[in-house]
């Protein structure tokens, strides 16, 4: 395990700090698996525009709602979504998905396309 | 190191070299050629081992996993090159729109990653990823050739989809292929010519040839040796038919053992049978039955072998019948002759004690022994002069190809990846001539045994004089004077028949076919007509316009003696008529 260089741990940290900036986001909402550690990885050397990640250790899902908006899947079912730089939900992993990094830089990969189908 | 996902459909590459370490691909949708350029042919090892995988049925397994590598990696030098770009050079917008392409193009990386049966490719993206982010993290990897996990993930990939390839290149099957490189030239006016292909075969250059491009005169000289040299081409393609056609004959006809061969045995055979008995000490008896026997069984192998060759199909393919005579002579029959000798050499004794009868019989083997020997040398003759003819005229290349045994035979491990040709050594060529480049794969059989292969790729390439040249031409032209000419002509005939020659300036075009067909020259125009009926021809001077080939001119020209005015048509056939001038143009004489 390295260091989370690029996670911002909430409630410790204020994820609006990061939702208020222009760049790719990856919203863990219940640790699988290395999920943490590989979107900070994979946050931390982004291909081209910046990435971050919020980490809600213990997530409500009604401030998650109300932060985020509606969520397509069931709240307990999602380990993470990724937000385009509008902060547009862009790709859910679920849980009982095989999560590793083909599947976490996908997720990071859809929320830029959004920008792309914009 | 081959880097998959970039393999072109083709094996063989085509570039003309312009200058020294430059050189310009030939487009796909393009396949003419400079008529006097240097051309490189380059060998897609990747492709190649594709090609022959598929085309051999080996190597079926890897060649699955290739099929899904690449599958994976079809978009690959766009993402590479989309994560190429500057980033921090761009504007926030431009960033963002520059995300979104890179991403559609990576998404849809990661959907072909998630088709079924690409397991085994999801794991090792995996491992590069973890590889990347461990060696980043402490320092261990170049950040300038893979300056983010995606871009050594996608490398890395493409290395491994290269790594296969050579596994699949270096495989036993593999190892058994042989390859050949060559090329001929088509062209009009005669048989196929082999092209040398430097690396790939033995052959020696043709004739130094370089189509001019600025032609600012023409002679009759220069028709003459158009003339001539023809007539010399004409009468050694009638030599080279007329030997081709019959060498099968003059094979059979120049075995005279065989005949001899054939009495023999029958001679042999009935002594055994009839005169053998009559001898009375039994054991002279048999040892003169088991000599008889020995000598007959070797005689017997020979004749079958001979007959063979005679009684070879007329319609075969010439070269296969010469193939035929080289493998039988070369193998059996050349050892015949000392084989029977040392049968005699060895039954010398018994030979001596002989009754005369039979003593014939042994100086009869001597006479068909010699004749073998002598047919050998003969028909060793004969292959080696029709080995020469072939040379430089090709009937049927493939098999010349083989009977000249000049184009060399590669494995994998040893095939150049380069080929160079040099057009002006290639001999005559006009535009419109074919160089005809092609890649054959031989497999184990057909290497052993000396046979042509399977062409697996094909390029024909159209040979034109291209951008701006000039080329002379010689026409006959219908002049018509204007109608307020004062010339004699006027009182007779509205028109007069004269010969006129050209310096036409053309332009060739790579790209335009129509262009190239219609063929459009424009430049000036002498012609000798006879306006005033003296008897001698005047001088016109003029411009003139020629299209399809310059099959049709017309032009406008100045007649100096009557100092009159005219216009005139030309009707080329493009038929060669001996001893007429017209229609020859100067640029396809032969220097």
């Amino acid at each position: 395990m390295s260091p989370l260089t690029k996670t911002t741990i909430v409630p410790t940290g204020n994820p609006n700090d990061v939702l208020n900036r222009s760049i790719l986001k990856m919203i863990i909402l219940h640790e699988t698996g290395d999920i943490v550690q590989i979107a900070d990885d994979l946050a931390k050397y982004p291909p081209n525009i910046e990435r971050h990640v919020i980490w809600f250790k213990d997530p409500n899902e009604n401030e998650i709602r109300e932060l985020f908006g509606d969520l397509d899947s069931n709240f307990n079912e999602i380990a993470a979504f990724s937000l385009s730089t509008t902060n547009v939900i862009a790709d859910y992993i679920l849980r009982n998905e095989e999560i590793g990094f083909a599947r976490v830089d996908e997720a990071f990969t859809n929320a830029g396309k959004i920008e792309f189908n914009r | 190191m081959l880097i998959a996902g970039t393999i072109s459909s083709q094996i063989l590459q085509v570039y003309e070299i312009e200058k020294i370490n430059e050189k310009k691909p030939i487009e796909s949708n393009s396949n003419i050629i400079d008529i006097n350029a240097r051309i490189e042919v380059s060998i897609s090892k990747e492709s190649l081992i594709k090609t022959v995988s598929i085309s051999e049925g080996i190597n079926q397994d890897m060649l699955n996993q290739l099929d899904k590598l690449n599958f994976v990696l079809a978009n690959q030098i766009d993402i590479l090159q989309s994560l190429d770009l500057d980033f921090n050079s761009l504007s926030h917008e431009e960033k963002i729109a520059e995300l979104g392409k890179y991403s559609a193009l990576m998404s849809d990386f990661y959907s072909r990653l998630r088709n079924k049966g690409n397991e085994e490719i999801k794991n090792s993206v995996e491992k590069h990823f973890s590889s990347y982010i461990t060696k980043r993290n402490n320092n261990q990897i170049d950040v300038i050739a893979y300056p983010s996990p995606q871009v050594y993930v996608i490398k890395k990939v493409a290395e491994d989809a290269g790594k296969l390839l050579s596994s699949m290149g270096k495989s036993k099957d593999f190892e058994k292929i042989r390859f050949q490189l060559v090329a001929s030239l088509n062209s009009k006016s005669g048989y196929p010519s082999k092209v040398h292909v430097e690396n790939f075969d033995n052959y020696s250059e043709g004739e130094f040839y370089e189509v001019p491009r600025w032609v600012t005169t023409f002679s009759d000289e220069d028709i003459a040796v158009f003339e001539k040299t023809r007539d010399q081409a004409d009468k050694l393609n009638t030599l080279v038919n007329y030997n081709l056609d019959n060498v099968s004959e003059m094979l059979k006809s120049n075995f005279s053992s065989i005949e001899c061969f054939q009495n023999l045995i029958i001679t042999i055979d009935t002594t055994i049978r009839n005169r053998i008995s009559s001898i009375d000490d039994a054991q002279k008896k048999k040892e003169i039955e088991d000599f008889l026997n020995v000598l007959n069984f070797r005689i017997l192998n020979a004749y079958e072998m001979l007959n063979e060759l005679q009684s070879l199909n007329d319609g075969t393919n010439i070269l296969q019948t010469f193939n035929s005579y080289q493998e039988t002579i070369s193998s059996a029959i050349k050892t015949l002759p000392e084989t029977i000798e040392t049968i005699l050499t060895n039954n010398s004794v018994l030979i001596t004690a002989l009754p005369d009868d039979l003593v014939q019989i042994v100086d009869d083997v001597k006479t068909c022994n010699n004749k073998l020997s002598e047919d050998i040398e003969s028909a060793v003759t004969i292959v080696k002069a029709v080995n020469e003819l072939l040379n430089p005229f090709k009937k049927t290349a493939d098999f010349a190809d083989q009977v000249s045994n000049k184009v060399i035979n590669f494995s994998m491990d040893n095939l150049p990846d380069h080929g160079y040709i040099n057009l002006k050594t290639a001999g005559p060529r006009k535009n419109g001539d074919e160089l005809v480049i092609r890649f054959k794969v031989l497999n184990e059989e057909e290497s052993k045994n000396n046979l042509p292969g399977e062409t697996v790729e094909m390029r024909i390439f159209e040979l034109r004089q291209l951008s701006v040249y000039s080329i002379s031409k010689v026409t006959l032209i219908l002049a018509v004077p204007y109608a307020n000419s004062d010339v004699e002509l006027l009182d007779k005939n509205r028109v007069q028949f004269a010969p006129s020659g050209s310096l036409l300036f053309k332009f060739g075009s790579r790209k335009y076919r129509t262009w190239n067909y219609l063929d459009p020259g424009i430049g000036f125009n002498f012609s000798t007509p006879d306006f005033n009926l003296d008897g001698t021809p005047d001088i016109g001077m003029g411009i003139i316009g020629t299209v399809l080939k310059d099959i049709v001119s017309f032009g406008w020209s100045y007649n100096t003696n009557t100092d009159s005015q005219y216009w005139f048509v030309g009707l080329s056939i493009p038929v060669d008529l001996p001893g007429l001038p017209i229609n020859s143009v100067k640029s396809n004489t032969i220097r």
